[in-house]
């Protein structure tokens, strides 16, 4: 965890050399922009039921087909992306919140350590989903508990991360030096933890990113998790489940979406890590 | 045996904090626990009775106690839909969930071992970046995704296998298999490019170590060098991403019944959901995080196997 | 010299990184004897160990490579064999020791396995013959209580008796060739003494030839009977031990030999002469050298050393330097310190 403060022009020579970010970050970004301009292109309401053409397969009308009620898949696909990246980005951003906090205050303060990484291990031991789904069942199917249930599965990762990161730093001479010569702790904080969670953070979150897009569109599936009425990828796929061997389309359609999306961010997150962590970089 | 003994009492304090993390969802959630326990149809003498059993006025540390006690014995509770034991239902659907995540480990290990020591091989050249792009594609795809491209390329396009369904063992070993590859594939895939991204970085550290070199100044042949000298050196942080993932792999298995119609544990959690079963969610939480612990008890124990180091 | 065993001839060796080719070994030659030692001599960087690992094409290919000479071994080019065939070669013919005992043995295997394994590449053997020849080696090595230490672990043995296995594992197959690089460095001075006096003994033992790599003068006044100095992937002077450590000619090994304290006296009571390095780095070369590389260091450097390279000059019976001005370098010996 030693990687040198990241100045831009070092990001921008990082960049040209890690081409993984380029390609999974412009993909992402247009699954960004069809997410936002969802209305604007050649969508129609993706609720909308037209018992007339229903199960059509994909044709120069609805490039996507429709599904069993009618329903045109390709609006609901680029619909479906709203979810997926709502739920991603929102899990990514309150989990590294949430786990720095915790991994800053178990890395600095002993008593907290001992109980809050015994909790962590805990949490870590149940599988991901699962925990999700007891949650869900508590709390009840919604995009909020959706997003609070994967948040609370990913945290242990982001505060153990943060955690290590802490203790190697405390032994540091340069933060002993700080904490001599009495530097507030806040200040501390800012100037020399900070900046060296930064990139293992980055990493992390991005992974954390994929990893909720997939649990979500999982949970859809499984039937824990966005109402069924809302188009989300998870929830297209498994109701074209029925119908799949007669009209593939239905499931394929935001399932090659679901899978591009994740690549991509996984994309970002290796070429992330192997432009930030030289050490992994070997020859 | 001492290693044995220190690792075996060091999964205790775990478990017991996931028991502990169970019972607090319950019983910390806003909800009515009584109310969650006897489900949505209950009627009010039936809430009241379960309420009593539960002991709700009783302090809290108190009632976990007597709910850990009672899950030691194998007691998790009643299912609200069927009205028998939890861990009956589970036991009943124990050997599907077993049967498809043992043959999706055996694929994965299968796959990902020598793409891995290969990519390492030949680090940096085409057939390494081949390798491991298959591995980030493999990791992207969903289960569920993959699933159904398999069933359409192999049971709707080729008709070589069937589309769904389960036949158990005793009902012929041979329709057994020929159901549970398909999942098992599925399942195995995502894990294999987990595990082949480790071996390779695991492998190429290893294969850059002075004794690797003096292996070769032997005149040792390829096999013996890459197998017997790297491998077993490699051998601990594959074993640990193996533990590790299986915590997908017993996600993956939830996701996977549901698509391939396997009547497993999964399958059992998914129908639950739908019936707003709380006890058997709650009890499949359970037997999967004791079997995630214990697996990874089982890489821990496995260390020394491959490390003389560690047996101290 | 009809007795040569390894004929090295105008050996060029380059690596390839993110900055380019630099040229490790440049132009080298060198020949040893049936049964004779040779010493090469030089700073870390000088290309000592390249050579070394070139002779059993053990660099870590494609990045470093030959790209030029032969290595003739038995009348036969080492360079131009494949991989299946260096196979027979390593091991069998020639061994080779490295410098660090404490990570050059696989520490997931036992000793016993180890030195199993390189008894069983030469021809295939029951389990009790490979055992018995095993223990007969550790006895060799003089390593005590031989049947326990088949069974330990590296992690269990110490540093010295880690080295006395690689030369073990080394000798099992009784090579023509020993390449040593370094073989004592890491060991305590008391422990090398007793390792060099080991290898000297078996080397007689065996009717071994050595290739000794090492930056210590008192190693290569025990071990050998030539030397070669080294210098930027060049060859600079070699000649008979005695010959060139009482009369150095060329400028570099005059400074190598200036700046060893002298006679000094070392923990184990023995007197050795230690090799301090010159301060200042080894130049990396692009391509084939077009100057005497140690001009830009060397006090007496003309105009002349920063155009032409010099070549080997014979200053003595056996001995030869690679310098313009070696007549006048003798000057240079009272206590010149670059």
């Amino acid at each position: 965890m030693n990687a040198p403060p990241a100045t831009a022009g070092r990001v921008a020579t990082e960049l040209t050399r890690h081409p993984a970010i380029w390609i999974g970050g412009v993909i992402l970004l247009l699954f960004i922009v069809a997410a936002v301009a969802a209305p604007w292109l050649g969508t129609i309401d993706p609720q909308r039921i037209r018992p007339l053409t229903r199960l059509r397969p994909p044709d120069a009308d609805s490039w996507f087909g429709s599904d069993m009620i009618g329903r045109d898949v390709f609006s609901r696909t680029v619909y479906g992306a709203r979810i997926s990246l709502v739920v991603g980005i929102t899990v990514a951003l309150l989990s590294v919140a949430i786990g720095l906090v915790v991994g800053l205050v178990a890395g600095f303060v002993r008593w907290f350590d001992g109980v809050a990484m015994r909790v962590m291990d805990a949490m870590m031991a149940i599988p991901s989903i699962l925990l999700a789904v007891a949650l869900i069942a508590l709390t009840g199917a919604s995009l909020q508990n959706v997003i609070f249930a994967i948040t609370a599965a990913e945290v242990p990762r982001v505060a153990r991360l943060v955690r290590a990161v802490v203790i190697v730093l405390r032994e540091r001479p340069f933060v002993e030096a700080a904490r001599v010569v009495g530097t507030p702790f806040v200040a501390l904080l800012w100037r020399h933890v900070l900046p060296n969670t930064l990139a293992p953070l980055l990493v992390q979150g991005s992974y954390i990113l994929a990893s909720a897009v997939l649990i979500e569109a999982a949970l859809s599936f499984i039937g824990a998790g966005t109402p069924p009425a809302v188009p989300s990828w998870g929830n297209m796929i498994a109701e074209g489940r029925a119908v799949f061997q007669i009209a593939p389309h239905i499931v394929l359609f935001p399932g090659i979406a679901l899978a591009i999306t994740v690549l991509a961010v996984n994309l970002v997150g290796d070429g992330l890590r192997d432009a930030l962590d030289p050490r992994l970089e070997r020859r | 045996m001492s290693y044995v003994l220190r690792r075996l009492l060091a999964t205790l304090p775990v478990m017991a904090t996931v028991a502990l993390i169970v019972f607090s969802l319950l019983h910390l959630s806003p909800g009515d626990p009584a109310h969650v326990l006897a489900g949505e149809t209950a009627t009010p003498d039936e809430v009241a009775s379960i309420r009593a059993a539960l002991g709700l006025e009783r302090p809290f540390f108190e009632r976990f106690a007597d709910w850990s006690y009672s899950v030691i014995t194998g007691n998790l509770g009643q299912s609200i839909f069927f009205g028998r034991p939890v861990a009956d239902l589970i036991l009943q659907r124990a050997v599907p969930s077993i049967a498809l995540s043992l043959l999706a480990l055996l694929i994965a290990v299968a796959i990902a071992l020598p793409l891995g020591m290969f990519a390492a091989w030949r680090a940096g050249r085409v057939i390494d970046k081949m390798a491991m792009s298959f591995a980030v594609l493999g990791f992207s795809l969903p289960t569920f995704v993959l699933g159904y491209l398999l069933i359409l390329f192999f049971s709707v396009h080729l008709r070589w296998l069937p589309v769904q369904g389960y036949v158990a063992p005793e009902d012929g070993a041979v329709s057994f298999l020929r159901h549970l590859i398909l999942p098992a594939l599925a399942l195995g895939l995502v894990y294999a490019a987990l595990i082949a991204r480790v071996t390779r970085a695991a492998m190429l550290e290893v294969l850059g170590q002075d004794y690797m070199r003096t292996a070769r100044a032997k005149g040792l042949g390829l096999w013996r060098m890459v197998v017997r000298h790297a491998l077993k050196n490699a051998a601990v942080p594959i074993v640990t991403v193996i533990g590790i993932g299986f915590g997908m792999l017993i996600s993956g298995v939830v996701v996977t019944e549901t698509v391939f119609n396997v009547p497993g544990v999964g399958r059992l959690t998914v129908d639950a959901i739908l019936r707003r079963d709380y006890p058997v969610i709650q009890g499949v939480v359970l037997v999967f995080s004791a079997t995630y612990v214990l697996i990874n008890l089982l890489v821990d124990l496995s260390y020394a196997l491959f490390d003389p180091r560690v047996r101290r | 010299m009809d007795e040569t065993l390894l004929a090295v001839d105008d050996l060029a060796v380059e690596f390839s990184g993110r900055s380019g080719r630099t040229r490790a070994v440049d132009g080298l030659s060198l020949t040893i004897a049936r049964a004779e030692t040779l010493a090469v001599v030089g700073e870390s960087g000088c290309g000592k160990s390249v050579t070394a690992l070139s002779v059993l094409r053990l660099l870590q290919e494609p990045a470093g490579r030959i790209v030029g000479g032969t290595v003739r071994f038995h009348g036969r080019d080492l360079a131009s064999l494949d991989e299946s065939e260096m196979r027979q070669i390593r091991g069998r013919s020639i061994s080779m020791i490295f410098q660090e005992p404490m990570t050059s043995l696989n520490p997931v295997l036992t000793i016993g396995e180890q030195i199993g394994e390189t008894i069983r590449i030469e021809g295939d053997h029951t389990a009790e013959v490979v055992r018995q020849r095993a223990l007969a080696m550790l006895d060799m090595v003089q390593i005590p209580d031989s049947a326990r230490r088949l069974k330990q672990y590296p992690h269990e043995l110490s540093g010295g008796m880690r080295q006395r296995v690689m030369i073990a594992m080394a000798l099992v197959n009784r090579p023509d060739l020993l390449i040593a690089d370094e073989p004592t460095t890491a060991l305590d001075v008391t422990i090398q003494a007793q390792v060099l006096d080991l290898m000297r003994g078996l080397s007689g033992q065996l009717g071994m030839a050595t290739l000794l790599i090492t930056h210590d003068f008192g190693v290569v006044a025990e071990m050998a009977s030539r030397v070669i100095v080294m210098y930027a992937g060049r060859k600079v002077e070699e000649g008979p031990v005695r010959s060139l450590l009482s009369s150095p000619r060329h400028p570099y090994t005059i400074g190598l030999l200036g700046s060893v304290p002298k006679w000094q006296q070392s923990a184990g009571g023995e007197r050795r002469r230690r090799l301090v390095e010159i301060p200042g780095a080894v130049p990396a070369l692009r391509g084939p050298a077009q100057a005497c590389s140690f001009a830009p260091r060397c006090p007496i450097a003309s105009d002349r050393c920063h155009a032409e390279v010099p070549p080997p000059t014979a200053v003595a019976p056996g001995h030869v330097a690679a310098c313009w001005h070696w007549p006048s370098s003798t000057n240079l010996r009272s206590g010149w310190h670059p």
